[in-house]
């Protein structure tokens, strides 16, 4: 009893922290409409900033808590602020994608100037110091966390509640029209509640990292937990948004005490899914609520290429990408095997983003599932390895989906990486599935060729994008791909029209899980041997950043996406000062063209094939003001 | 002397659909004006430009003679345009009190305002504590009204007084309007009822289809009205 006692008892304080950190998320969304998905990682590199302060420069540890927490913080979210006003009014889908384009700079800078091969460890702020409660050992530290978040509720409510400043910035919540009529300074406003929402950020990523040795993944992963808390709040109410704290504290804490499970070491990876869990639960359990989301993805549908155009452009590519590395150095048939692996699985994006205008943030699970099986099924080094692959993840597809099918827009965005966050403890880093020096995976013979050399695996490559890619375009192109339009547009309307909305979201799922699966078949060749770090959740939200700079709306972005990523990396094996630099680069270029989801791709086909849009918009508007004078009339 | 808030030849335009075609509208220096017209005339997209809501697309927006086109309605709120939207405009979520707090953001002393409130509508300050969604529909117009009231604009524009409100409130919400207006206040009216507006204003507006069909003194605006309203051939 002691000991259900005793976790009891943590649960509440870690709940505490996870309550600092979401509160944060929490006034933000609501004053600024803006999910700040780089919440995790802002608490991240506030640590490192403290540990920094406390460790190597030995300031005294309330010092380096406030310049961290109330200087360094604040100011960064009025950098945040500055950089989210362009975007603002924007869809759902362009604030994520630039909240997640911060999340992956945030962790390049912090992999570019906190190497981890570096130990950090961060002492507990009051030192070993601890009294005993009951029989039970607790440190300064925890009481300091209860206090704390403590304070931080009441404080947030009186401000809110109490303050001129709270009424305007519930009065923006309320009706941001009126109060501008009323002459409140909306971007002071905006700007204020960035600034706390960072500072409870990096006050919470301080003191989940007092006292651990600090990984930047690691540490994004634990703040980014308590978004689960923040959908029990509706990302809105600030006391249920504290009560899931403390749940998700609790469950996660109690899962320790030895008694409730059986034996055997498949629960104790249950036991880690939990925060992940929790997310997938508050998203699906807690009534859906209308969240500011605008339009989806894509303002105009782009041009559809005919199936013959698609053929002969995957021809071309063929033929192109066999005389590059025929031709070309040797040295440069990796990279453009890599280029085309990471091109599929942009392709995998496509197909549900482009196609159905929903975010996925879970596509390297399939990416895994489909190394995995290719390298246990036929041999490891079989086509139809890679096909099984691909099908075990559509299967694995609509198993994600099927909870979620209901949802949308930033809900659906969150459950699908909730299911990544469960995966990556439960499955994938569980050494019984891919071994303690990782699987390896063979590549294919093809109508007896081989494809063992590099050149000829990029010809493989080449292939199998470019079937998938006349793949999706077919789907685009049929009954299915009309209908996903239609749902893109108006679920409600698609709904009225009696088609199966959820049927065909989970079935765009499990076509996206499918390619991604092949994808992961030539990952696993490409890498040779697979590993769990490369299928850290952190790599969904990178390749997303790709797709959408590429172009998540065309088959030719995805191509783009894996042209970009490929020379990335190549600029950084030639060149080794740039290391590092592609989160870096890749999180510049997504928030630069956060306006514009058709992505280079779209850029490029508006200057190429559709001169005459150009000059459009003067005529359509002399047409227009003609229609309406004309309609006046009568 | 210039008028405290004028537009010439102002077009706008929601998207590519433009709405205004070159409205010219001036807000009689210390008098009442009404902008009068059928549905979707372009009355409350008239309003929407004067307040900063919306940027004309062309011509020019006049603040006391002054050139003012790209400036927000934050600021314009702080130069003493005032306006109260169609339809209830307060805050539902927050209490009569946290309303009138907000309504002196512009600068505007929150304690004359509460004065000016509570005087004007004493029933406002029996329910100060109460969520302003809670109220009666002519409740929350007496709140919206009250920031007109209470801040000193130099300009107020109400759209759509009476709306769905009882003859006997609005005619106390119009005396209330009057009295500012004698204060010295410039008030423009849009009202889809024309008798009740050429009441109470000197001068009047007719529009129809985003344009000016009439602007002269309101004894003599009832044919253009009827014109507007039951689309007599122009």
């Amino acid at each position: 009893m002691t000991e259900l006692f005793q976790y009891t008892l943590f649960g509440l304080m870690l709940g505490c922290v996870y309550a600092i950190a979401s509160m944060g998320l929490v006034l933000t969304y609501t004053v600024t409409g803006v999910f700040n998905f780089a919440h995790g990682a802002v608490g991240m590199v506030a640590a490192y900033a403290y540990f920094e302060l406390r460790v190597t420069h030995n300031v005294p540890t309330p010092i380096a808590l406030a310049i961290v927490v109330l200087l360094l913080a604040p100011i960064t979210g009025l950098a945040a602020e500055r950089l989210l006003r362009r975007f603002r009014g924007a869809d759902y889908a362009t604030s994520l994608v630039v909240t997640i384009a911060l999340t992956v700079g945030l962790l390049g800078f912090a992999a570019k100037v906190f190497p981890s091969t570096d130990d950090r460890n961060i002492p507990f702020l009051f030192g070993d110091r601890r009294f005993v409660l009951a029989s039970v050992p607790i440190t300064y530290d925890r009481v300091a966390q209860v206090v704390i978040a403590i304070a931080v509720a009441f404080g947030l409510r009186f401000l809110l509640f109490s303050t001129p400043l709270g009424a305007r910035m519930r009065a923006v919540v309320d009706d941001p029209e009126l109060a501008r009529l009323n002459g409140v300074r909306s971007v002071f406003v905006a700007r204020c509640s960035w600034m706390i929402g960072f500072a409870l950020a990096a006050l919470g990523g301080v003191l989940f990292a007092a006292g651990t040795n600090v990984n930047a993944i690691v540490l994004t992963l634990l703040v980014l937990n308590a978004y689960g808390a923040a959908m029990v709040g509706r990302l809105t109410s600030l006391p249920m948004t504290f009560l899931g704290a403390l749940l998700l504290g609790l469950f996660q804490s109690i899962s320790n005490v030895s008694w409730l499970w059986p034996d055997g070491d498949l629960f104790a990876r249950v036991r880690l899914a939990i925060p992940g869990l929790f997310l997938v639960l508050a998203v699906l359990l807690v009534p859906s609520f209308r969240l500011s989301a605008g339009r989806i993805v894509g303002r105009d549908q782009p041009t559809v290429p005919t199936l013959r155009r698609s053929a002969m452009a995957g021809m071309v590519l063929i033929l192109g990408v066999a005389a590059l590395v025929n031709l070309g150095p040797d040295s440069l048939q990796s990279h453009v095997v890599r280029g085309l692996v990471m091109a599929t699985i942009a392709l995998s994006l496509v197909a549900v983003t482009g196609l159905s205008g929903q975010i996925s943030l879970t596509q390297y699970l399939f990416l895994g599932v489909g190394a995995f099986v290719a390298g246990k099924a036929f041999g490891g080094d079989n086509v139809f390895g890679m096909l099984a692959g691909g099908a075990v993840a559509a299967v694995i597809g609509v198993l994600a989906a099927l909870p979620s099918a209901r949802l949308r827009g930033l809900h659906l965005a969150l459950s699908t990486f909730g299911i990544a966050l469960i995966a990556r403890e439960a499955i994938i880093a569980d050494p019984r599935v891919l071994g303690r020096s990782g699987l390896a995976v063979g590549r294919p013979d093809i109508l007896g060729l081989s494809t063992s050399g590099d050149a000829a695996f990029a010809v493989w490559c080449a292939v199998v994008f470019s079937v998938l890619a006349l793949l999706v375009v077919v789907v685009r192109r049929s009954w299915f791909g009309r209908q996903l339009t239609a749902i893109r547009d108006s679920e409600l309307a698609a709904a009225t029209l009696g088609m199966h909305v959820r049927l065909t979201k989970v079935l765009v799922f499990a076509f996206a899980a499918f390619i991604a699966g092949c994808a992961g078949a030539l990952f696993g060749g490409m890498s040779a041997s697979i590993d769990q770090p490369q299928f850290e959740p952190v790599n969904s939200l990178v390749i997303v950043l790709f797709a959408f700079v590429g172009g998540i709306t065309t088959v030719s972005g995805a191509g783009i996406a894996g042209l970009l990523f490929a020379s990335l990396v190549y600029a950084e094996s030639t060149y080794p000062g740039l290391s590092g630099v592609v989160f870096l680069v890749i999180a510049a270029a997504a928030i630069s063209l956060g306006r514009q989801p058709d992505g280079i791709a779209g850029i490029a086909l508006s200057l190429f094939r559709r001169p005459e849009r150009r000059t459009a918009p003067a005529e359509a508007e002399a047409r227009e003001r003609e229609f309406i004078a004309v309609g006046s009339v009568s | 002397m210039d008028a405290p808030l004028a537009l010439q030849g102002v077009g706008a335009a929601y998207g590519r659909i433009e709405v205004l075609h070159g409205v010219d509208v001036a807000v009689p220096n210390g008098g009442v004006a009404a902008l009068l017209g059928p549905n979707g005339a372009g009355k409350s997209t008239t309003l929407a430009v004067m307040s900063g809501l919306l940027t004309p697309t062309r011509g020019c927006r006049h603040v006391r003679g002054k050139h003012l086109n790209h400036v927000g309605a934050e600021a314009l709120s702080r130069l003493g345009v005032c306006l109260i939207r169609e339809g209830r405009s307060v805050f539902p979520n927050l209490s009569v009190a946290d309303n009138l707090t907000v309504a002196a953001s512009n600068g505007a002393s929150i304690d004359r305002l509460t004065e000016v409130a509570f005087t004007l509508f004493p029933r406002l300050r029996e329910r100060r504590k109460q969520l302003a969604g809670s109220l009666s529909g002519g409740e929350k117009q007496m709140l919206a009204l009250a920031r007109g009231l209470g801040t000193d604009p130099s300009v107020l524009l109400i759209d759509e007084l009476s709306l769905g409100l009882a003859p006997i409130v609005v005619g106390q919400l119009y005396d209330a309007v009057a009295q500012v207006a004698q204060a010295g206040v410039s008030v423009l009216v849009v009202e889809q009822f024309a008798t009740l507006g050429l009441r109470y204003a000197s001068h009047a507006y007719v529009m129809a289809h985003g344009n000016i069909a009439y602007s002269g003194p309101s004894e003599g605006a009832s044919d253009a009205v009827q014109a507007a309203y039951l689309g007599a051939a122009t």
